[in-house]
């Protein structure tokens, strides 16, 4: 299997929504201040239903903000 | 601090305080051949575990996640973790329970029998190892930032 990464730009779209902060953030996706830290830091990919609701506060799509980066991928 | 995190560090000092506890009591004085004919130890040995359970679901209870909690406690990250430290946990008392007896069948091989009393420290010693590798193993998993969709 291919190795892939999955990049985002919710700093950016914390910065463009009045400087959110992490924690109002992670409290409204339902999820730790840790998860968000770790994840502007590239350092864990969120699930599906995670990314949704991320991408749901900002009220953007899905592909606006996480994106995918790797490979070509194999079957 | 995540509820997984307040949960590993605690059930580590809990456990780890009883173990020690444990193999004071169990090694002490005539040590593990006598631990099973000495009343008073073995009754020790029972407080210790006792309490050991005691202050693990009180800590279960206080670190509970609360109906008004202001932040989330924990979340899909916590619960993948708190699952590969479980499944990892889970190898290692296998391996420790078929180490530890095959260590106990080679040192008493000649004497024809093993003391009972280290049928005690097996049975205790899996709780102590079950609880202090799933919260250390918790912690690494944690430290490293691992979880669902990590490599």
């Amino acid at each position: 299997m291919a190795k892939a990464e999955i990049r985002n730009k919710i700093r950016r779209y914390r910065f463009d929504a009045g400087e959110m902060t992490q924690e109002e953030l992670a409290n409204r996706a339902g999820c730790t201040r840790q998860t968000i830290i770790l994840m502007e830091q590239s350092r864990y990919v969120p699930s599906l239903a995670l990314a949704f609701r991320i991408a749901g506060v900002f009220k953007a799509g899905i592909e606006d903000i996480f994106e995918y980066v790797g490979e070509e991928h194999e079957v | 601090m995540t509820q997984t995190r307040k949960r590993a560090v605690f059930t580590f000092l809990i456990w780890g305080v009883a173990m020690a506890a444990f193999s004071v009591i169990f090694f002490y004085g005539a040590g593990p051949e006598r631990y099973a004919l000495e009343k008073w130890r073995r009754l020790a040995g029972a407080v210790i575990i006792a309490c050991g359970y005691l202050f693990y679901g009180l800590m279960l209870f206080l670190t509970r996640i609360r109906p008004g909690d202001h932040a989330v406690g924990r979340d899909e990250r916590d619960e993948e973790i708190r699952n590969r430290a479980n499944a990892s946990a889970f190898i290692l008392v296998l391996v420790y329970v078929f180490a530890l007896s095959i260590i106990l069948w080679e040192k008493f091989q000649g004497s024809g029998f093993v003391p009972v009393g280290w049928m005690w420290f097996l049975a205790y010693s899996t709780s102590f190892a079950a609880f202090i590798s799933s919260s250390v193993i918790a912690l690494i998993l944690e430290f490293k930032a691992s979880g669902h969709g990590q490599g």
